[in-house]
């Protein structure tokens, strides 16, 4: 099989399923990895259980509980109980409790690896294709064929190419170009495509912004986004897990088989905003500064990463959030928790007045703690400001990078990063 | 009129209508009681309450953005959507609704040539929608061949063989 000829998507499908296939084609292949969480999983599983099925490999499957963590609603606690009771009578090995957000988890786990084919009950699972695999979301009722079957299909998916290159501002961040992708390519822009990413910005774009980056490629409309595996893959996958590096995938790519081509150096991109009621609204921060705020939350799988408390604990060190407003801040993992909380930046965030919360989705999906009043406005790392998706309809979602939005926390209005770096 | 046959009224929205409009989050659930109420809550309630058991779904580009959550076509099968033709689906959205065994078709323009409530018979056999009023027949675009397997089976658990 010729792989030069193809794009990276069309050569990962022809490996999997061992005949060379194209963008457009449908295809049954087996999936490496299930991904499910406590909300979408616990449908899928009343079917499981309804109609007595067997689970085809209990250890391909991935459990988190983490949008109710811990639940405040008991129909909540009871979807939550209906997920415990299947991974303990299918003896699950990976269930995670409380443990952070299901993509994060998939990012930091050993079975995601470049060239898998990983699914999950949850439209973000595009995030795990920051280290060069194909992952997708998908619906219950197709997470319980899969379960059943440990087969799905696809429609081999036309790619779109992205290549990065240039150095960031020090105050602009993975989910600033991610906004800028989502400025230029629109809701739907990418629509059934695979975004497919080169850095060629010699180590600027670290593993925690590419997660940044795929989980919101999930609002271009993309089926999968991924970057090509680099030394940056290399050097996160090392350190994951314990210096056991597979093989690459090859990458011979055929540069006329995308549909477009996308350009961006890093370096003329400032920070940007996603303005109420679409992320693909997006504008300089400058265009909406001193717009009132009631909230800013940092967290989710699209900003609750090490990077992203790094950089919030850098701009609020000895610092006070603005009076009255509420600053709520979530690791996207344990794992992400303890390094924050070893390196410092809890205290410094603390001390500064921010609310910090365990390991969980948080007020992304207004199933958990942060959920807005009627007429606020929250400034958000989360993933989407559709009308009324952190609150009452007509409260105001302002998505941004965690630098706006630990800028903004210190003024209680929006503040580009770039009016306080001066002063750091 | 043959069973294939679908007489409805059609429920016109727009472009880019997400998950979070058709099925708010706070209404995920398994018990009808829960889901149902959330059929088409985040729109303001006058809209939401012209929609009549049996009626047709008619959106434009990027219809069902946004999340997985299979409980908004829990909702759409208690709430009786006869079918969702729209200009184009989110690709989850659109797995969603054919798994469930709901009819669905894509039409470039329909979402700006219907006016809202329209009286429309869609077929099911021929993949067309015919306007009485104006005695006009709409051709849609079908699902692809592997999907339309599917839907005729009455979703993918009867599909693969899980379900009697």
């Amino acid at each position: 099989m010729a792989l030069s000829t193809l794009t990276q998507l069309e050569s990962l499908f022809s490996t999997a399923v061992g005949r060379t296939v194209h963008a457009g084609e449908v295809v049954e292949t087996s999936v490496d990895l299930v991904m499910g969480h406590d909300a979408t999983l616990a449908l899928a599983i009343a079917d499981f259980e309804r109609l007595s099925c067997s689970l085809w490999d209990n250890s391909r499957m991935l459990i988190a509980c983490d949008h109710f963590a811990p639940p405040v609603r008991s129909d909540h606690a009871d979807l939550q109980k209906s997920v415990l009771q299947f991974a303990a009578r299918h003896q699950v090995p990976d269930l995670h409790m409380y443990r952070g957000i299901c993509h994060q988890l998939l990012l930091e786990d050993t079975r995601v690896q470049p060239g898998r084919i990983v699914v999950g009950a949850d439209s973000h699972t595009l995030l795990a294709g920051a280290v060069g695999c194909f992952a997708t979301g998908l619906g219950a009722t197709d997470i319980l064929g899969c379960l059943v079957t440990g087969k799905t299909w696809f429609r081999v998916p036309e790619s779109l190419r992205v290549t990065f290159t240039g150095r960031r501002k020090p105050w602009v961040m993975g989910r600033d170009l991610a906004l800028h992708l989502l400025g230029r390519l629109g809701e739907s822009g990418a629509s059934y495509q695979a975004l497919e990413m080169w850095d060629g910005t010699k180590d600027d774009l670290a593993m925690d912004s590419r997660a940044a980056i795929c989980c919101m490629a999930t609002e271009m409309g993309a089926k999968a986004a991924l970057f090509t595996p680099d030394e940056i893959t290399r050097d996160f996958l090392q350190r994951r897990d314990d210096d056991i590096l597979l093989p690459f995938p090859p990458v011979a790519i055929d540069e006329e088989r995308y549909v477009d081509s996308l350009d961006i150096d890093v370096g003329n991109v400032d920070s940007l905003v996603a303005k109420p009621h679409s992320p693909a609204n997006v504008c300089p921060v400058a265009e909406v500064k001193g717009t009132p705020l009631d909230e800013v939350f940092i967290g989710s799988c699209a900003g609750g990463r090490l990077e992203d408390f790094a950089m919030a604990a850098k701009l609020l060190a000895g610092k006070t959030v603005a009076r009255g407003l509420k600053v709520i801040a979530v690791p996207a993992s344990v794992t992400v928790q303890r390094q924050a909380i070893a390196l410092g930046y809890f205290q410094l965030l603390s001390e500064a007045g921010v609310c910090l919360c365990n390991p969980s989705c948080g007020a992304c999906g207004k199933l958990d703690k942060g959920v807005l009043a009627t007429g606020d406005t929250v400034l958000s790392t989360s993933t989407r400001n559709f009308q009324g998706r952190m609150g009452p309809r007509d409260s105001a979602i302002y998505l941004a990078s965690t630098a706006t939005c630990a800028a903004s926390a210190v003024t209680g209005y929006i503040t580009p990063p770039a009016d306080v770096w001066e002063e750091l | 009129m043959t069973t294939t046959e679908i007489r409805a009224r059609a429920l016109v929205l727009g472009d880019d209508i997400n998950t979070d409009l058709l099925h708010p989050p706070q209404y995920f659930g398994i018990a009808r009681e829960v889901v149902l109420p959330g059929f088409l809550a985040g729109f303001p309630l006058e809209f939401a309450r012209q929609f009549q058991p049996g009626d047709i779904l008619v959106g434009g580009r990027n219809f069902g953005c946004g999340s997985s959550r299979e409980a908004y076509v829990h909702a759409f099968r208690y709430a009786r959507v006869s079918c969702v033709i729209a200009a184009g689906f989110a690709r989850i959205f659109y797995r969603n609704l054919i798994n469930a065994g709901i009819p669905l078709a894509t039409h470039p323009t329909l979402s700006h040539d219907l006016h809202p409530g329209e009286a429309v018979i869609f077929n099911r056999n021929d993949w067309t929608l015919f306007r009485p009023e104006i005695g006009e027949t709409v051709r849609l675009t079908p699902p692809e061949e592997h999907l339309q397997k599917i839907l005729a089976a009455g979703g993918l658990l009867r599909y693969l063989g899980l379900e009697k």
